[in-house]
């Protein structure tokens, strides 16, 4: 058994090191798949692993913010930490992590593990690496080609809890929350009401959601996140966690929230984010780290790759808002902060064919869970759709919300030239553009290439 | 004939409070009990259960509905019944909408419309339409199978058994289907749009489909892959299919045959368009609904690259 143990620790060690000297940067399974295939039980044989250091990150949004913020607090207080930066999240990334942390001896040279998990794939990754620690950062709309509906990942993450685990979850997150009698120990943690909380109640088509213990409807106060927020099951009483870590008196502007008396800044300053920013924080402080630890460590994080970046096109800054696709929660958080901005202004919208998995198809049904009223209120010159294959399904949509027909251009390309020549004719020089990660890139790359 | 431009105006108005809009009223469950004060018969659709059964964009069929309605020039209430235990007004209702949910939800719908199975036999004995699309079609089966092993019975409206996938199927979806028909025009339409099948639809011995997969998965799989080729389920206006996009604002056609057969059915007098101009809604619809039938038509092409 040492003998397998170790020629799969040295083998996947090799492989680790070629591909970082070939591609260095880049996340990758590989080492982790050959270390399993020399030795199935390779993670088990790891010395030095403890469930009660290793903490697991899994939900549908936010895990990767989450993770490198908790990383990023943990290393700014001292602490070496194993964990998987690059999004690795599959049993593969884990072990790479894992064995990258491991001497020649097969010890573990970390103080505790923090690993993002993918949500699908954790119960694989626990029956390898029995966590003691699991933070959920919310269950909600995402990738359905393969999760199809909230519920099965609810299930999926159901399967693992037991009583030897301590969750941290989002008390104001349903379905999240209704996972808490499963594990051992529950922290919550939350936001209170702020000035980017909204409310439908008014709305004849806008839509709540089921409740996950008797599924009636869910009623939410207010929305801080869309389908986030304090609510109640006015059925069973279901309500918002008994959020231990509160954030309160949240200032968008000046980037500050107060917690427990003290006072935080944060850099990234969306709902979205202010979550991930309570949730590392939550983990952070139960794992003994000071708030002076966690207030030095906030204003230095930054994101891997990015949420908000811009391109210049001439004079004109063009503001990347990144959403997740098929995600409508990060859709709409992203049409928030350009509703946000009552300055006068141009909008793109270039959503795309999903190409995720197999088969690529053409999914623009979360815009409708959507609502992009107040950014169509919200003074745009010109709203340019761009996607050569479901331009007029985005078009359709925001007709359906009130765009003036007269403001909008239809491009039914993914031509980079095409649209950057139409983002040129455009008047404002404040212009916002929601697309999918790998159009802002190759857009990003055509300007690069257009300056030279 | 309507020119794309009246259509996008019509459509921006959903979405404006009802009073705005002659003859519309959109009105939430607590809402029930209110009594249209125009003197005008209205189209009457209920939406049942908006927030529980909630998933893939489905509230954009109501908008679909809503603004075809207004297209047309059929004076339209639409409701909604949010809570499980809220008693529905089958005897008011001529189309009850059940936009897409989650499997795990379904048997809690059964459940709350078991309760009022009465009313909701002498609903569809009046041929009046009931349409799920999505997950929420189990509720219109004989039996869901899930994969913890639970059998639950559905309403048994439509001759299907449903059995839970182990992996979930999402592709693009194109249908033929019957729709519309007049004394000059009859046949199917396309249907397009996207699904995401979280279980196998078996349709039983007579048990006639909603349409005919031109692509995708459907049921259970084309024709070519060993699957019946089969879309959906059809039995007069009970109406289950898996297409979402949503169905109602992708497919105008289909979304205004619904309509027009209802409003025909209940005596509803339709003032928007003339008959020449309905039909022509179904022989020519490259003017009426030109960004719709663009969409498909991208749509279409990138299917036959996948076929």
């Amino acid at each position: 058994m040492k003998i397998r143990f170790f020629a799969a620790l040295y083998a996947a060690k090799l492989t680790a090191r070629i591909i970082d000297i070939v591609a260095r940067g880049r996340g990758t399974n590989l080492p982790g798949q050959i270390a399993l295939k020399i030795d199935p039980k390779f993670v088990s044989h790891i010395k030095g692993l403890d469930p009660g250091k290793t903490i697991f990150v899994t939900g549908t949004n936010g895990k990767s913010t989450t993770t490198n913020l908790i990383a990023h607090i943990f290393k700014t207080a001292g602490v070496k930490l194993a964990v998987n930066l690059e999004g690795a999240n599959l049993i593969g990334g884990v072990v790479v992590s894992l064995l990258k942390n491991c001497g020649l001896d097969g010890r573990l040279k970390a103080d505790f593990v923090l690993m993002e998990t993918d949500e699908r794939f954790l119960p694989i990754i626990y029956k390898h690496l029995p966590a003691g620690h699991l933070c959920i950062t919310n269950i909600q709309k995402d990738q359905v080609q393969r999760n199809g509906e909230p519920e099965i990942i609810r299930r999926k993450i159901k399967s693992i809890l037991n009583p030897d685990i301590t969750m941290y979850v989002n008390g104001d997150e349903p379905n999240a929350l209704s996972l808490a009698a499963d594990a051992g120990k529950s922290i919550q943690y939350g936001v209170e009401r702020n000035s980017r909380s909204f409310d439908k109640k008014d709305d004849f088509f806008s839509v709540s959601m089921p409740c996950p213990k008797c599924h009636e409807p869910i009623r939410f106060e207010t929305y801080n996140v869309d389908n986030i927020g304090p609510f109640v099951c006015d059925n069973c009483g279901f309500e918002t966690g008994k959020n231990k870590y509160m954030a309160t008196d949240v200032d968008f502007e000046n980037k500050t929230f107060t917690l427990d008396g003290e006072k935080f800044s944060f850099a990234y300053s969306t709902p979205y984010f202010l979550y991930s920013y309570v949730a590392a924080l939550t983990v952070a402080k139960e794992f003994g780290i000071s708030y002076e630890d966690i207030r030095r460590a906030f204003p230095t994080f930054e994101l891997v790759g990015g949420r908000m970046e811009s391109i210049r096109i001439d004079n004109k800054e063009v503001k990347y808002i990144r959403m997740k696709q098929e995600n409508p929660e990060t859709l709409q958080s992203a049409i928030n902060v350009i509703a946000s901005d009552k300055n006068d202004k141009v909008f793109m919208l270039g959503l795309g064919e999903i190409m995720d998995f197999d088969p690529y198809y053409t999914n623009t049904f979360y815009t409708w869970d959507c609502d992009f009223r107040e950014l169509v209120k919200s003074e745009i010159e010109k709203c340019i759709c761009f996607s050569d294959k479901v331009v007029y399904d985005a078009a359709i949509r925001l007709l359906y919300d009130g765009m003036d027909e007269n403001k909008l251009v239809i491009l039914p390309t993914n031509d980079d030239k095409a649209i950057v020549e139409e983002v040129k004719k455009c008047d404002s020089d404040n212009i916002y553009l929601i697309t999918l990660m790998y159009k802002f890139e190759s857009l990003a790359k055509y300007v690069k290439q257009e300056a030279k | 004939m309507k020119g794309f431009n009246i259509f996008n105006s019509i459509r921006a108005k959903a979405n404006r409070k009802s009073d705005s809009i002659s003859n519309i009223s959109l009105i939430r469950s607590e809402g029930q009990t209110k009594v249209n004060s125009s003197e005008i018969k209205t189209l009457n659709i209920l939406w049942l259960y908006p927030d529980i059964m909630n998933i893939h964009g489905g509230r954009g069929n109501i908008m679909g509905l809503f603004n075809m309605c207004n297209y047309l020039g059929i004076p339209v209430e639409i409701r909604r019944v949010d809570r499980l235990e809220d008693r529905i007004d089958w005897n008011w209702a001529h189309i009850v909408y059940i936009t897409a949910g989650e499997l795990n939800c379904v048997p809690s719908v059964i459940d709350a419309l078991n309760r009022q199975k009465d009313d909701l036999e002498a609903f569809a004995k009046l041929n009046r339409t009931l349409i799920a699309n999505g997950s929420s079609g189990a509720v219109l089966a004989d039996e869901i199978r899930y994969k913890d092993g639970r059998v639950i019975k559905g309403l048994g409206l439509l001759k299907m058994i449903w059995t839970e996938r182990d992996s979930v199927w999402g592709d693009d979806i194109w249908v033929s289907a019957d729709v519309y028909s007049n004394e000059e025009v009859s046949g199917s339409i396309e249907v397009i749009g996207n699904q995401i099948q979280v279980a196998d639809v078996e349709l039983s011995e007579g048990q006639e489909p909603f349409g005919r997969l031109v692509y995708g998965r459907g049921n259970n799989g084309s024709l070519a892959n060993g699957g019946s080729g089969f879309e959906g389920a059809r039995r007069k206006n009970i109406i289950y299919t898996c297409v979402l996009g949503p169905l109602m604002t992708k497919n105008p056609l289909l979304a205004a045959d619904l309509l027009l057969k209802a409003a025909e059915r209940e005596g509803i007098e339709i003032k928007g368009v003339t008959g020449k101009e309905i039909t022509e809604i179904f022989t020519d619809n490259t003017e009426g609904f030109e960004l719709e039938s663009k969409s498909a038509e991208c749509i279409k092409t990138f299917m036959k690259e996948k076929m």
